[in-house]
C-alpha cells in the first residue's frame, strides 16, 4: 500500500514569493487498484508526481509503501511526456531500460503476458519512431512493468491518445493492475478514466477535496441530472433553487439541476419562459461533484475560455 | 555492481547505437578532421612550418585532439536532447546511480573519439610522422584521458542547459579557443610573449604537450618549449579527475 502522509512543498523562486504547491496532503492507494489523482492546473499534481517518483527532495511529510521508503528498482513511472528513443528498436528500449534496473533482456526474457496484452509481440523490432502515438504508450507501460515493480506511478498517460486507445489502454493497465496486485497511482485530467477507477482522490490549490470510489462520490446527485444550455442563468438558477432543486453553475452558459426530472425542469421554464438553447438527462461525473466541491471546473469549458 | 555496470553499459551501448544510426552524424564526424588536416596541412605546406617541421605533421596529433574534442561536444548534447526528449526523466527515476549517467556519456565520448582518431590515423603516412608502437598506445591512453575530461567538462555545461543551440555556442566558444591556444594549431615557442602566458595557463596545453610528446616518440619531432611531462601528467591526471568529480556531484543534486 502507497502512503503519502502530511506532504507540503513550498517552491522558492528567485524573483517571485514563494508557492506553496502541496498543503499537507494524506491519502493511500491499495494494492490491486488503480486510484486517479485528479485536480486542475496548478492544484499539485505534478509536485506529488515528482515526490512520489523520487525526482524531487520531500520537504514535509513521507512516502511509504507497505511501511517503507519507496525503493526505486519496485517503483515503475510511465510519464506524461514519451520517455523513449526514437532511434531505437522497441525491444532496444526495453532492454536498456532493463539494463537500468540490473536485467540482462534477451528476446526470450520478454514475459509473453505483459507483451501479448499490450499487443507488442509483431512491434518489438520496430523503430519506436515508427510507432502510432497509442502504441508508444504501450511501450512505455511495458517499460514501466518489465521490472516488475509494486507501485505504478503515471502522469497523464492518456495525453494526446484518441478515446478509442485510451479506452485499451486503461482496460490493459486495469487488468494487470488486478492480475499483479500492482498499486497503481494514475495522476490524469481525464474524468471520464478516473470515474471508472477504483478510487478518486481531487486535489485543488494543493489540498485534498475528496478522497473516495467513484459511485460514493457521485451518490448524492442521484442517477440522474438535468443539463441547460441558456443565457438566462441567474434568473433560472434562482428559480430552480426556489423551486426545491439544487442548481449548480457548470460554465458561462450552463446549469446544472440535480434532485429534478426533467419534467420537473420543463415546468420551472416554462413559467420562466427562459430562453433555452438545449436541455438533457444525463449522468453525473466527477466533474460535476468537483464543481460542486470547490465552484469551478477541472477543465475549463470552451464557454468560459470564450467568455475569458 | 551489476547494479552499478549494467546501467553504465546499457546507456554506453545505446549513446553508440544512437550515434551509428544517425548517418550524417557519422559522415561529419568522420570527414571533418580529414578535411580540416588535409587543407590545412596542404595550404601550409609551402609557407609555414612549426617547430622546425611541417605544418602538417604538426597540425596531426593537434587534429586527433579536435576529433576528442567534437566527440565530447557530441556526445554531451545528448544530455540536452535526453532531457528534452523525455529520456532522461526515465533514467533519473529508475535505480541506476546518477554516476552511471555521467560515466557512460564520457565513455561513449571517449569510444567515438577513439574510433575517428583510428579512422583518421589512416592519414598516418601523408603525415610524416613515423609513429612507434609505444608512442601509439601511449598516445591513445592519452586522447582516452583527453576524451573523458572533455565529455565531463561538456556534460558539466550541458547538465543545466535548457538549449542545443545555446549549448553549442557556448561550447564553440570555450573549447575551440581552448584547442588553438594549446600548442595544437601553433607551438608556445614562436608565439607572442603575451599568447605565451595564456597558452601557459590553459590546463589543454599540458594535455596536449603531452599527447604530442608521445604521438611523436620516436619519429624526431620535437615538442620545443614543452612543459616537464611530470607536471603535464599531474595537470592531465588533476583535470581529468576535477572534472569528472564536478560532473558527478551535478548529477547527485535533485
Amino acid at each position: 500500500m502507497l502512503t503519502l502522509t502530511d506532504i507540503a512543498h513550498t517552491y522558492t523562486p528567485r524573483k517571485a514569493d514563494d508557492v506553496q504547491a502541496l498543503r499537507g496532503v494524506t491519502l493511500s492507494a491499495q494494492p490491486g487498484e488503480v486510484t486517479a489523482l485528479v485536480g486542475p492546473n496548478g492544484s499539485g499534481k505534478s509536485t506529488l508526481f515528482r515526490l512520489v517518483t523520487g525526482t524531487l527532495a520531500l520537504q514535509q511529510g513521507s512516502v511509504t509503501m507497505n511501511g517503507a521508503a519507496v525503493r526505486a528498482s519496485r517503483l515503475g513511472v510511465v510519464f506524461q511526456s514519451p520517455a523513449l528513443d526514437e532511434q531505437l528498436t522497441v525491444f532496444e528500449n526495453l532492454r536498456t531500460h532493463a539494463m537500468l534496473y540490473g536485467m540482462q533482456l534477451r528476446p526470450v526474457d520478454l514475459p509473453a503476458d505483459l507483451i501479448d496484452a499490450l499487443g507488442l509481440g509483431e512491434m518489438l523490432h520496430s523503430r519506436v519512431s515508427a510507432l502510432s502515438g497509442g502504441y508508444r504508450r504501450r511501450v512505455e507501460l511495458a517499460k514501466a512493468l518489465l521490472p516488475e515493480p509494486d507501485l505504478l506511478v503515471l502522469d497523464e498517460p492518456f495525453t494526446g491518445l484518441d478515446v478509442t486507445v485510451r479506452d485499451t489502454f486503461f482496460r490493459v493497465l486495469r487488468e494487470i493492475t488486478a492480475r499483479r496486485g500492482l498499486t497503481t497511482l494514475l495522476i490524469t485530467h481525464e474524468l471520464a478514466v478516473a470515474g471508472i477507477c477504483d478510487r478518486v482522490v481531487l486535489l485543488e490549490s494543493g489540498a485534498i477535496v475528496a478522497d473516495d470510489t467513484p459511485a460514493r462520490l457521485l451518490g448524492e446527485f442521484g442517477t440522474s441530472v438535468v443539463e441547460i444550455t441558456t443565457s438566462d442563468i441567474p434568473a433560472l438558477e434562482a428559480a430552480l433553487s426556489a423551486a426545491g432543486a439544487t442548481a449548480l453553475r457548470l460554465h458561462a452558459r450552463g446549469l446544472l439541476a440535480k434532485s429534478m426530472t426533467l419534467k420537473e425542469v420543463l415546468a420551472v421554464v416554462d413559467e420562466r419562459d427562459s430562453r433555452i438553447e438545449d436541455m438533457h438527462m444525463r449522468r453525473p461525473t466527477l466533474e460535476d461533484y468537483f464543481i460542486a466541491r470547490t465552484g469551478h471546473a477541472i477543465l475549463m469549458h470552451d464557454e468560459d475560455r470564450r467568455a475569458a | 555492481m551489476t547494479a552499478f555496470v549494467l546501467p553504465t553499459y546499457g546507456l554506453w551501448q545505446r549513446d553508440l547505437r544512437h550515434f551509428l544510426r544517425q548517418r550524417s552524424r557519422v559522415i561529419g564526424a568522420v570527414g571533418q578532421p580529414f578535411v580540416i588536416w588535409i587543407f590545412l596541412a596542404a595550404g601550409f605546406r609551402h609557407s609555414m612550418q612549426a617547430a622546425g617541421t611541417e605544418y602538417g605533421t604538426w597540425l596531426f596529433p593537434g587534429v586527433i585532439l579536435l576529433i576528442a574534442l567534437f566527440a565530447a561536444i557530441f556526445s554531451t548534447i545528448s544530455v540536452i536532447e535526453d532531457r528534452r526528449s523525455g529520456f532522461l526523466q526515465g533514467v533519473l527515476t529508475s535505480p541506476a546511480p546518477r554516476t552511471a549517467i555521467v560515466l557512460s556519456k564520457m565513455l561513449a565520448g571517449t569510444t567515438i573519439a577513439l574510433a575517428q582518431a583510428l579512422i583518421f590515423m589512416v592519414l598516418l603516412p601523408f603525415s610524416g610522422v613515423s609513429l612507434t608502437l609505444p608512442g601509439f598506445l601511449l598516445s591513445m591512453l592519452l586522447l582516452a584521458a583527453a576524451g573523458m575530461m572533455l565529455t565531463a567538462l561538456g556534460f558539466i555545461m550541458a547538465w543545466r542547459m535548457e538549449s542545443t543551440q545555446g549549448f553549442h555556442a557556448v561550447m564553440n566558444l570555450l573549447l575551440l579557443p581552448l584547442w588553438m591556444l594549446s600548442g595544437a594549431f601553433f607551438p608556445l615557442e614562436g608565439a607572442a610573449g603575451w599568447m605565451r602566458v595564456i597558452m601557459q595557463l590553459n590546463p589543454l596545453y599540458y594535455v596536449t604537450s603531452l599527447f604530442q610528446q608521445t604521438f611523436f616518440l620516436g619519429s624526431g619531432v620535437e615538442v620545443p618549449g614543452a612543459p616537464a611531462q611530470a607536471l603535464s601528467l599531474a595537470v592531465t591526471a588533476g583535470l581529468l579527475f576535477l572534472l569528472t568529480f564536478i560532473s558527478l556531484r551535478m548529477v547527485e543534486q535533485k
